[in-house]
């Protein structure tokens, strides 16, 4: 008789607990019906393990069914991390969704890409995911993406990126009634969330195309808006509705990205949130979006550690940021000048790196150049900055 | 010196030290929730699920640790991948016995709440299984392979979805 039929499941982990993951799910699940079961209530075990439903072949949709079909069954490995990263069909798709509907145990889930017939949009009914906490979605339909955001309470970190591939601006990006309320019991049901990223236009309307903030439990740490598109397409009310949120999170925020943002915007972040730490942001200052910062009335922000600012090229305009950040201690910037040098080395004392977007070898050297000369003329300024490129256009 | 009278399932009574004893967290519970008098000589503590031949193994093995430092629960990364290596050769010397009692002194352990016999029998039963196939931990176990050859390649199908956090 098999021993370990008479140790309770805690003691199994913590013998599993002494074994390498890929050992207890190549060999150990193989011995026998009741190692594979007791392996997949593991807890120790399945938190080390993530199914990833790629496939060797890309068109072996039926093999996969029958594996999904297999680990619906009773007795399948309580996943704790599921990660789809190809492209299902629609087939697999809905495999998958109802797969998705037994994995009670499920705390983060990334999910790249579902396809769906709109015959069977119904099929894609209410989802219960209660212990999930991390949600990252990208090329999700609209109906499909709202079901998930309503599948649990325990939300930490959602990231909904693009529904799909490409937006474009003649389309209507228009919320239904049903997204808006989706998007409504999303946020009055998750208090803990504290990451939110938003992409693309339609994932932006279906929030801020209306006032959520008095539906708004969270307190956010993160908030990062991706909508890629130009800022004059913000409309005044969008805008209005987009501050009204960022001030029920005024008090929490400690890392803000946003690309499309105007002048309110950019006033708001510098001056209403007292806990930032690090800001991004993906904007041109070019014509017809052009503003002088200096007239913006912003504030110095004494605890900006971190500041990104990949697309603003012209010095002029990044002096006129960095006034504003005295203590950075990481900054990203579109170009490298040698009077950006000039400026980090003499204003920013406590500048650690400095890292720039565009590979121009011949200036990018130029400048480290010029770094190492000033550090020998000149000893009182800041002499630990490390340059570096960072290449992010894949 | 101190002692308590400690009861087999079989009715065996065993002397020992009141420190050894208290190597056991569901003893010092015992003393203390259930008011047995450290002093009275006479009271005896029952321990229904544990054999005379194990008993007295477990006592040997606190007798030898008892003063040996609590280790802080704080510290111990659940995720992480526990050393085997490292058992003692006195450790390892004192569960040189068959399969049966290794198993029952896990048991043991487990109800008389005594983690670091606990931790070095679970070592010892990970070592008998590292680097074997399914079949020689059948064998060595002595376990029946009840998959079908269909349910074993499904299962071998699932694991290549499977990758590590």
């Amino acid at each position: 008789m098999d021993p370990f039929e008479k140790l309770p499941e805690e003691i199994f982990d913590g013998i599993l607990r002494h074994i390498d993951i890929n050992d207890i799910l190549f060999k150990l699940s193989l011995v026998s019906k009741k190692w594979y079961e007791i392996i997949g209530k593991s807890s120790v075990c399945m938190d080390k393990v993530k199914l990833n439903l790629r496939a060797n072949r890309k068109t072996d949709f039926k093999e996969r069914i029958e594996l999904l079909e297999w680990m619906s069954k009773k007795e399948a490995r309580k996943y704790v991390h599921i990660k789809s990263n190809c492209l299902l069909n629609e087939n697999i798709s809905l495999e998958f969704y109802k797969f998705l509907k037994t994995c009670s145990s499920l705390e983060s889930l990334n999910v790249r890409s579902i396809k769906v017939d709109q015959d069977q949009i119904d099929k894609f009914d209410e989802l219960s995911i209660p212990k999930l906490e991390s949600l990252k979605l990208m090329f999700v339909p609209r109906e499909v993406i709202n079901r998930f955001i309503l599948s649990s309470c325990n939300l930490k970190k959602v990231i909904l990126w693009n529904e799909v591939p490409l937006s474009y601006d003649n389309l209507n990006y228009l919320p239904t009634d049903s997204t808006i309320e989706c998007v409504r019991q999303f946020m009055l049901n998750n208090q803990y969330l504290e990451e939110l990223e938003i992409q693309g236009r339609a994932n932006f309307y279906s929030f801020f195309h209306q006032d959520i903030s008095s539906y708004v439990k969270c307190q956010l740490k993160k908030f990062t808006l991706k909508i890629e598109m130009s800022p004059q397409l913000l409309t005044e009310s969008q805008e209005d509705n987009f501050l009204k949120f960022l001030s029920t999170q005024a008090e929490s925020l400690e890392h803000v990205y946003v690309d499309v943002c105007g002048k309110n915007i950019l006033e708001y972040i510098f001056s209403k949130l007292p806990q930032l730490q690090s800001i991004r942001f993906d904007i041109e200052l070019r014509d017809p979006n052009r503003f002088d910062v200096k007239e913006l009335n912003l504030q110095k922000c004494e605890k900006i550690s971190k500041f990104e600012l990949p697309y603003v090229k012209l010095f002029d305009d990044v002096e006129d940021y960095l006034n504003l950040v005295p203590n950075v201690k990481h900054l990203l910037i579109g170009h490298i000048v040698p009077r950006l040098i000039d400026y980090a080395t003499t204003h920013l004392h406590q500048l650690e790196k400095l890292t720039y977007r565009y590979d121009d070898c011949a200036a990018a050297e130029g400048c480290q150049g010029m770094y190492d000369n000033l550090k020998n003329e000149k000893p009182e300024i800041n002499k630990n900055i490390v340059l570096s490129v960072c290449n992010d256009f894949l | 010196m101190q002692t308590i009278k400690l009861q087999s399932s079989d009715n065996e009574i065993f002397e020992c030290d009141l420190a050894v004893a208290k190597c056991s967290a569901t003893i010092r519970t015992m003393l203390e929730d259930l008011g047995i008098d450290e002093n009275s000589e006479d009271e005896v503590v029952p321990l229904p699920n544990v054999n005379s031949a194990i008993l007295r193994k477990v006592i040997q093995f606190c007798t030898y640790h008892k003063d040996d430092p609590v280790p802080s629960s704080t510290d111990d990364d659940e995720n992480k991948e526990k050393r085997t290596d490292d058992i003692t050769s006195w450790d390892a010397d004192f569960l040189k016995v068959d399969q049966g009692t290794l198993f029952e002194l896990i048991l043991a352990a487990n109800y008389l709440d005594i983690r670091s016999l606990l931790d070095v029998t679970c070592k010892t039963v990970a070592n008998m299984i590292k680097g074997k196939t399914p079949d020689e931990i059948r064998k060595t176990f002595n376990i029946k392979n009840d998959f079908t050859p269909a349910e074993e390649e499904q299962v071998r199908k699932e694991n290549t979805w499977c990758e590590e956090k």
